[in-house]
């Protein structure tokens, strides 16, 4: 059975076409990246599936239900929804126990989840006190309380500092076992290739890829990052290259020549021949943002500026 | 839009009611240091404060009669006297309630708490109506503190003052049950609105601004345009409730109108909660 399925999902506000007839399914386990730029209708997307907004148009489920009937499913998923959301004033305990009383479960499981996010010890500590990476891994506890099949986090690294990512990233990895299905929605690429098994990616509220992270990377181009020691060696360069039928873009003296990586010693025989000496050499394959702007063509800007029309599907009136 | 329909699985976890759930979710919300602190001082400060004024403003101890509105030593001297000042306080109480309620509703929203709690409990009722039950036992207990207070600091002030208490004995349980049942009426359809104004605004600021603002300006404008219809608005109605009836306003009529206007605020706030998109 799939986690999340959706088939011409929809949701407008206005004129506005915040999530424009989605179609994907998210298998179940494993880390599932939930990807688009700001403001692409991840937030939105996320808030219809879960029952916080309905949808204009379309048909989803969640483990099987209708996203209609949230009652239904709401018991076995757990949610982060944006920032994490607590009342500063009360202790970490206490913010857990107010949610664990609203799903009916016994304080005992509090235990479980602080241990499980690295918590156990401050849970007296109020939560205005807790850094934002602490703040993250209450967050992330409140979503673990019901034990669900579903977790669905909202950028949970968002604001978070190199060594706080790789907090949360190896602590989302952990939990995506085999029963459990984690998407996590990120802008940052990096990240999401980083833990992902599959990825939905989305830009303008529509569609761009729903599969396997590895389906996705298959289209990465790899590259040899070659520069001549001299700026003055540069035409040389170029014409070694050229005479090879290598396609090659320029950066400055840097030149980005598509060939297999393992070809970097086929472009160091290429400058020796045209007698110029290399500064860099550099094999290098495509990273997750890389395909994605090769997907979409481009930057948001340039995107925006050939539609003719700006405009900022995922913000949420 | 369409729906696919699948078998409805059961909660395994839901051993107790949703409403109960929720109740005990907000409780746990309500009852920290700033709110229960901030309530029961600002109430009890108000109590002590607004009965001694009483107190010390009557111009002559023994006089039968004052000017209009102005209280006697003579009304002070009735059976439930010891509680006079309840209807003199219940006006500010219910700002503070309504504050109150304004405050632990539309901080879900302020704070993005409000996602976290409809996708745990999707039944927007349920939710709703559980924080209401939470608010209104809090309003009790703020009330009978309130009462309390009142009736604890009229005796020395009444022997500060040389007011007889000699009937203060008389049928005094049913004297105070009477005086806290009309006090706390009013105060809890004063939390309704403020509840009602912070779901339609999703501000607290806002509702609490409103909410005085049409006590304190706009009632008081309607007044000097419309005097004749001045009783019959909240916050002339809830008054007139909380001192026992009026002149121009029965205590069974000041009854009735005060549970329309529990209801209305109720009702709306409800179909609101229940209708629109959560979103901060």
């Amino acid at each position: 059975m799939s986690a999340i399925t959706a088939q011409g999902l929809t949701r407008r506000f206005g004129e506005l076409t915040a999530v424009d007839n989605l179609t994907f399914e998210v298998p179940s386990g494993g880390v599932v990246g939930f990807v688009g730029p700001n403001g692409s209708g991840k937030s939105t997307t996320i808030r219809v599936l879960l029952g916080l907004i309905e949808a204009s148009d379309g048909v989803a489920t969640v483990l099987g239900e209708p996203i209609t009937h949230p009652e239904r499913f709401a018991h076995r998923v757990g949610a982060l929804i944006e920032a994490p959301t607590f009342i500063g004033s009360l202790s970490a305990w206490d913010n857990l126990r107010s949610m664990a009383a609203l799903r009916g479960l016994p304080e005992q499981r509090i235990h479980e989840v602080l241990d499980i996010v690295g918590l156990a010890g401050r849970e007296k500590d109020k939560a205005s006190t807790f850094s934002l990476g602490m703040k993250q891994r209450l967050g992330i506890a409140a979503a673990l309380l019901p034990d669900p099949e579903l977790l669905v986090l909202d950028e949970p690294t968002n604001g978070l500092d190199p060594a706080g990512i790789v907090e949360i990233r190896t602590l989302l990895k952990s939990l995506a076992d085999g029963r459990r299905t984690v998407v996590v929605s990120s802008h940052l690429m990096s990240e999401i290739q980083a833990m992902a098994d599959d990825l939905v990616v989305i830009r303008f509220g529509k569609l761009l890829y729903s599969g396997s992270l590895s389906g996705l990377m298959e289209d990465a181009v790899e590259h040899v990052i070659a520069a001549p020691e001299f700026s003055a060696d540069l035409p040389q360069l170029i014409a070694s290259i050229e005479s090879r039928n290598w396609t090659y873009t320029a950066h400055g003296d840097f030149l980005h020549i598509e060939v297999p990586a393992a070809s970097s010693a086929d472009v160091g025989r290429a400058a020796h021949e045209a007698g110029v000496t290399l500064g860099q050499l550099t094999p290098r394959q495509d990273n997750l943002e890389d395909v994605f702007l090769r997907l979409t063509g481009g930057t948001d800007a340039e995107l925006a500026a050939s539609r003719g029309q700006q405009r900022s599907p995922g913000a949420t009136p | 839009m369409t729906t696919t329909l699948t078998t409805k699985t059961t909660n395994p976890i839901a051993s107790t009611p949703g409403l109960v759930n929720t109740f005990r979710s907000e409780w746990i919300r309500i009852w920290h240091s700033s709110l229960r602190y901030g309530g029961f001082g600002v109430l009890s400060f108000f109590s002590v404060l607004i009965s001694y004024f009483i107190y010390s403003s009557l111009a002559d101890p023994t006089a039968a009669a004052g000017p209009p509105g102005r209280t006697t030593a003579a009304d002070l001297e009735q059976a439930g006297g010891m509680i006079h000042a309840l209807g003199s306080i219940s006006t500010l109480a219910g700002i503070v309630v309504l504050s109150l309620w304004a405050i632990a509703t539309a901080s879900d929203y302020d704070s993005g708490l409000i996602r976290v709690l409809v996708q745990a409990q999707p039944s927007r009722l349920t939710l709703l109506g559980g924080k209401i039950i939470a608010l209104s036992f809090f309003t009790v207990l703020l009330s009978a503190a309130t009462v309390f207070v009142t009736s604890a600091i009229a005796r020395p002030l009444a022997r500060a003052y040389e007011v007889d208490t000699e009937q203060w004995r008389i049928d005094a349980a049913v004297e105070m049950a009477s005086g806290f049942f009309n006090f706390l009426v009013p105060v809890l359809v004063w939390g309704l609105i403020g509840l009602m104004i912070a779901v339609l605004t999703r501000s607290s600021g806002t509702a609490i601004g409103v909410g005085i603002g049409w006590l304190l300006v706009v009632e008081n404008l309607i007044g000097i345009t419309a005097p004749d219809i001045t009783h019959l608005m909240p916050g002339g109605t809830l008054s007139a409730l909380a001192a026992g009836g009026t002149n121009d306003l029965s205590w069974s009529s000041a009854l009735s109108l005060t549970l329309l206007y529990g209801a209305l605020a109720a009702c709306i706030s409800l179909f609101a909660f229940r209708n629109r998109d959560i979103v901060s």
